[in-house]
């Protein structure tokens, strides 16, 4: 597949939130303010990328020659897990600010679908090397858009008459509804 | 255990180590269970068209071990019958964009087991005689080292088929140890012998010539004719007094863009300088329904220049037959059928029927008196064939023709709609036997 | 008086402490794979089955566990039994595995398995950690049999439900007549009212309770 409609897809068209559903859980905890919209979506990307190459090359270098497919779940996940845990350790050490801004968010994007997902994801469609690195930096740049976007609306709403009932995550959910129209009209470009 | 530290280092790595050994045991048993269901369910899907072409046979999928031998990327599964020989799933292009897949199994000792399409949507009469029997029983008699023929008139579909064999061919070749020549020739497509150009039946073509000049040496005819989807238009300059051909020019070009326009280049043109009713014009190669417009049109030229009918011969569909009877009429191509739409009136029953014309399903609403048998009115409702070709027999005026028709009536054919015009006379006759009780 | 409050327990349990519309805990798979009860209830099942399995195993190692490597173990525990359960799926149920698709995999990290074995089975015996899984489970299966019955309805007019051992019908009813439903329900669009709807309901029980409690309270 085109490199350029492969990460156009990951990020527009088929995007990870308003199309696939995944994510959601921290997704509507973190996207109430831009501050940390923009916070999290970038340790998103970073994380994603990272544990999706690394899950890639893990998959093909280990478990294929060795036969041990169906062990693909358990190795993602710890893998993932211990990145994210490394990845907290050395920011905590080297930068106190960046851990400061990103850090608190780390230990959330163990257990955000979006991370497993896409490291299934470039197995499932067997993506080649080049292939995983772009649909890793697409799909959670998707996230990331989308999190800003939710963010600056939700910060609008916060002023206006919401009803009761809706206050919170319901209301979220009627824009998310609002916003997954416009975007499968993108459904056919690729 | 009360002395084991909980927090040393070494309790958790072995707390861990035996953990994952644990998990990875019990996954590894669990999948030994599972996996070859999982791999029966997979195989069963495809073991129904398997099952074609070696009844009753024990089937393996092979393919992830097979398909790194093809190089061409076309084949999608291979299947071994064990035993017994080998399966291939191909896929390929023809004319349709959609695409055809298809399947071939090559038995042990390399003869044909089977060829059979599992989904296509060629052209039916044309691109479709590629999985008819003719062309089936062409394939099965081949072995895995013979070259694969193609079939004149369908030329795309066939070029498709004969790519997805050859891979097959490659892989099975490659995996029994069979040498073969991969870049032999096959047979050159069967062709009809060609007709001089005033012998050939064009009686489908539905061509019509018009005058444009005649000086008493060169006359310019405005033909057109029908080729493989649309009709095709040129001026034929005539030659009048040696009856030949002295140039053809194509004014309007109406079918496939690719495929037909290679019969209407200059260079294929140029064949038709000189020619008479008694020379032979081979027909183009791959654009056989378009060069076929062509040949009417020049034949039909001649013939005008010579002072006679435009088409000879053949049946006699494009001048106005007489029709037989209605009820003599032999309407079984046309499918016709009618639902009875209103039968409360007897002076005015309503039927709305459906009948094949050309090439789609034309409808009609037929109003008809049953008190005395008639027709009283004929409305198309659903017009699916040629525009320009077929619509002469739906205009309002040919469908007054009908009105005070029927069964004993005899009507006339519209000239050139001979088509459309029969599933029109198609639907009055269903209707008329319907209100019957025929 | 009792008694009453011990149904009102059932019921806040039920809604207040719903694991899907009061705490937004496994959203991702209600979301996407709600389009029709086989599916939920396929889904709910698999849940369920995972989230007692794991809580048993969790409190049968609670006091095993040292507190820094509690996180690595309960992620390979659960993971083999989604594994586990996905293999199962995948051979004795494959029209279910191919609806479900990608989500079976994503039970590892669907929070609701991980937050009960922090929150309840580590800290518990085994015979409460089921109670809780199950009545977990049960929670969840029914929030997303809800979800699923107002989609397929409104969606595609027919509610049916098939064996997906064998994919024999078991039923079938047409409830909105041909040409009225309403297909976007079936898509993204539909999933997400769908969800802010069931959810708002939720809140506004919630309120309501809270608002009795006040009153009864003053």
């Amino acid at each position: 597949m085109n490199l350029f409609t492969l990460f156009i897809s990951g990020m527009l068209i088929n995007n990870i939130i308003l199309s696939k559903f995944i994510g959601m859980c921290p997704f509507m905890g973190v996207s109430t303010k831009m501050e940390s919209a923009v916070g999290m979506g970038l340790a998103v990307i970073f994380v994603v990328f990272c544990a999706s190459v690394l899950s890639w090359g893990l998959y093909y270098g280990v478990l294929v020659p060795l036969e041990l497919e169906y062990m693909k779940l358990i190795t993602f996940i710890l893998l993932i897990a211990a990145f994210v845990q490394f990845v907290e350790l050395f920011i905590k050490k080297n930068s106190p600010s960046l851990y400061k801004q990103l850090g608190i968010y780390l230990p959330l994007i163990t257990t955000n679908c979006a991370v497993l997902y896409v490291a299934l994801d470039n197995i499932t469609q067997k993506y080649s090397l080049i292939e995983t690195i772009v649909n890793s930096i697409g799909v959670p740049a998707g996230f990331m858009l989308m999190l800003c976007i939710f963010s600056t609306i939700r910060e609008r709403l916060r002023g206006n008459d919401v009803p009761k009932a809706f206050e919170g995550n319901p209301i979220a959910f009627i824009i998310a509804a609002i916003m997954a129209i416009a975007f499968s009209s993108l459904s056919g470009l690729v | 255990m009360k002395n084991l530290d909980h927090n040393s280092a070494q309790y958790k790595a072995l707390l861990l180590g035996i953990l994952c050994a644990v998990c990875g045991l019990l996954l590894s048993v669990v999948n030994a269970v599972t996996a070859p269901i999982i791999e029966a369910n997979a195989l069963a899907a495809v073991k129904k068209s398997l099952e074609e072409i070696y009844p009753g046979g024990s089937f393996k999928d092979v393919t992830e071990d097979l398909i790194a031998k093809d190089e061409t990327g076309l084949i999608d599964g291979i299947y071994e019958a064990e035993g017994q020989g080998y399966v291939f799933t191909l896929h390929g292009v023809g004319y349709n964009s959609n695409g055809l897949t298809f399947m071939v199994g090559f038995n042990n000792d390399g003869t044909v087991s089977g060829y059979k399409a599992l989904e296509q949507q060629e052209t039916s009469g044309v691109g479709s005689r590629c999985f008819d029997d003719d062309y089936s029983s062409q394939i099965m008699a081949l072995t895995s080292s013979d070259p694969v023929p193609l079939l004149s008139g369908a030329t795309l579909t066939s070029t498709a088929v004969s790519n997805g064999i050859n891979a097959a061919k490659a892989v099975f070749n490659d995996l029994m140890g069979i040498s073969y020549d991969p870049d032999a020739a096959p047979a050159a497509p069967e062709k009809e012998a060609q007709k001089p150009l005033g012998e050939e039946d064009f009686s489908k073509s539905e061509v019509t010539c018009e005058e444009v000049s005649n000086d008493g040496t060169t006359a310019v005819y405005h033909c057109s004719a029908k080729g493989f989807e649309g009709i095709n238009e040129a001026d034929v300059t005539v030659n009048v007094t040696d009856g030949t051909i002295v140039s053809i020019a194509v004014t309007s070009f109406g079918d496939t863009a690719g495929v037909g326009d290679t019969a209407t280049t200059d260079a294929e043109l140029a064949r038709y300088a000189g020619a008479s009713a008694s020379t032979v014009v081979d027909a183009t190669t791959g654009a056989s329904f378009t060069s076929t417009s062509i040949r009417a049109m020049a034949a039909a030229a001649l013939n005008v220049a010579a002072g006679k009918e435009p088409v000879s011969g053949g049946s006699d569909s494009g001048s106005a037959s007489a029709g037989t009877g209605l009820a003599a009429e032999d309407f079984s191509a046309n499918e016709a059928g009618c639902r009875v739409w209103s039968n409360l009136d007897s002076s005015a029953y309503v039927y709305k029927c459906h009948a094949k014309g050309y090439e789609g399903v034309n409808e009609a609403t037929i109003t008809l008196n049953k008190d005395e048998g008639t027709v009283t009115s004929v409305e198309v409702t659903a017009f699916k064939d040629t525009s320009g070709v077929g619509d002469k027999a739906t205009s309002a005026e040919e469908l007054a023709k009908y009105a005070g028709v029927s069964l004993d009536s005899s009507i006339d054919a519209t000239t050139g709609a001979s088509y459309t015009s029969a599933s029109i006379r198609a639907m009055i006759a269903a209707a008329l036997n319907m209100a019957e009780g025929n | 008086m009792s008694e009453k409050k011990e149904k009102n327990g059932l019921l806040n349990r039920l809604l207040i402490e719903n694991p899907v519309f009061g705490l937004y805990l496994g959203i991702c798979s209600s979301l996407a794979i709600t389009t029709n009860i086989n599916n939920a209830i396929g889904m709910g099942i698999a849940v369920t089955v995972v989230l007692v399995l794991s809580n048993i195993l969790v409190s049968a190692v609670r006091n095993l566990t040292p507190d820094d490597i509690h996180i690595p173990v309960y992620i390979v525990i659960i993971a083999t039994l989604v594994t586990i359960v996905g293999m199962v799926i995948q051979a004795y149920t494959p029209s279910l595995y191919s609806a479900l698709g990608a989500f079976i995999d994503l039970i590892v990290v669907n929070c609701i398995i991980l937050g009960r074995a922090e929150a309840f089975a580590s800290m518990n015996p085994i015979g409460p950690s089921i109670a809780d899984g199950v009545s977990m489970g049960i929670s969840y299966t029914l929030s997303i049999l809800a979800m699923s019955l107002v989609r397929q309805i409104l969606g595609t007019g027919i509610l049916s439900l098939s064996n997906p051992f064998t994919n024999a019908e078991i039923f079938s009813l047409r409830l909105i007549p041909e040409g009225f439903e309403l297909p976007f329900f079936k898509e993204q669009f539909g999933a997400f009212i769908t969800f802010a709807c069931l959810a708002a309901a939720v809140s506004a029980y919630k309120n309501h309770v809270e608002n009795a409690s006040k009153k009864g309270t003053k």
